[in-house]
């Protein structure tokens, strides 16, 4: 009968250890650990796979202990419970007067700067519309106005037609003593004792 | 009333804390091989721990909770290490890293000078190994847990964890064994 030894494989999964592989149904382990049983040189090298990951442990546990004596692991563990000292104080909630408590929801926040950009865009337009209707109101008057010079202008252009000094002065008087523009005269009407006075 | 209770949940913590310290410096300092990044990331885990304990889920022991923690805390020291380094001129091994020597009056001064050099070829290869590996190694034989906690621990499948952990185990004896023959 040829007997065929184990292959690396199969050895490092039946060197693992029973915490390794615990809950968990190996392929034939029944025929491995037999093998290992029976087979000298194959016992040898789960023997040394053990004796190897058992330094491995516990090389990494004493170097651990080693590194962490019990004086510095006291510090640690003071060092973590200043930590959370200082976690739970700055969790701590700290009461505030109650004048100032009231927090306005977001939605009313935002409800409340509708209404006052509603209310500046209205006063916007509002004076907006005022001084276009004002404008419109005194827009023949002022071209009137406008023109006055174009027609100065071709008076100099055409000095047969340009009044004299004594003419201009007396227009300038006549408009002095008038009752003034139209668009003033709401506005003679609510003083009429101006008027009067001036009169 | 309240400062009563959070000083008797202080208490209760430091008590765990005490449970759980001797067990995560050893995860800690055999994933990162430095006793002050091991420092940190024990400190760092045990704070994540208190500030996340509402987040515990009671189906999950609380060893394999922590160890969750831990592990992704030295992963981000491992990582920011390897940041440093990659600007750092390379130098000797300072103070820090190299492991005290143990008082043992009974072993001979050649003994323990062995001893010494064979930790320090373990460390050497364990450090070698890949993340995952060394995760799953360090987890199942420093920290004597289970396939099957690991894999609740590192968030793998149990069979993940058993091929990690197998190819852990050839790589370390393959690097072992060629120390052993370079010696």
């Amino acid at each position: 009968m040829i007997r065929r030894h184990l292959t690396d494989a199969q050895l490092i999964e039946a060197s693992v250890g029973p915490a390794a592989i615990a809950g968990l149904a190996r392929q034939d382990p029944d025929h491995i650990e037999l093998h290992i049983h029976d087979c000298a040189e194959c016992r040898s090298r789960h023997d040394a796979l053990r004796g190897l990951l058992a330094e491995t442990s516990g090389a990494a546990q004493a170097d651990a202990d080693a590194a962490f004596p019990p004086d510095r692991l006291l510090r640690q563990h003071a060092r973590i419970m200043e930590g959370v000292g200082l976690l739970t104080q700055a969790g701590r909630v700290i009461s505030f007067p109650s004048a100032f408590g009231r927090v306005t929801p977001p939605s009313a926040a935002s409800g409340s700067r509708w209404v006052a950009a509603a209310a500046a865009a209205g006063l916007v337009v509002g004076l907006l519309g005022g001084h276009l209707t004002h404008d419109l109101r005194v827009q023949p008057s002022a071209t009137l106005a406008g023109r006055a010079p174009a027609s100065a202008a071709r008076a100099v252009v055409a000095p047969a037609s340009q009044p004299g000094e004594e003419e201009l002065l007396g227009q300038v008087e006549v408009a002095f003593e008038g009752r003034g523009p139209s668009a003033l005269r709401p506005l003679d009407a609510l003083t009429p004792v101006a008027w009067d006075v001036r009169e | 009333m309240v400062a009563g209770q959070r000083d008797r949940a202080r208490e209760r913590f430091g008590e765990l804390v005490g449970c759980q310290q001797r067990r995560a410096v050893r995860i800690a300092f055999h994933y990162l091989r430095d006793a002050h990044d091991a420092d940190e990331a024990v400190q760092d885990a045990f704070l994540k721990v208190f500030t996340h304990i509402t987040t515990y889920r009671d189906d999950l022991p609380f060893e394999v909770w922590f160890t969750r923690i831990l592990v992704n805390r030295c992963l981000d020291v491992r990582k920011a290490r390897a940041r440093r380094l990659k600007w750092a001129l390379p130098m000797t091994l300072s103070g820090d890293l190299r492991v005290p020597d143990r008082p043992t009056s009974q072993a001979s001064a050649e003994e323990m000078l062995i001893s010494d050099e064979r930790r320090r070829w373990i460390g050497a290869a364990v450090d070698q190994l890949p993340n995952r590996q060394r995760a799953v190694f360090t987890l199942c034989h420093i920290a004597d847990q289970t396939t099957s906690e690991v894999s609740e621990a590192l968030g793998l499948s149990e069979a993940t964890v058993r091929v990690h952990l197998f190819r852990a185990v050839r790589k370390l004896r393959t690097l072992l064994a060629g120390q052993e023959a370079s010696a």
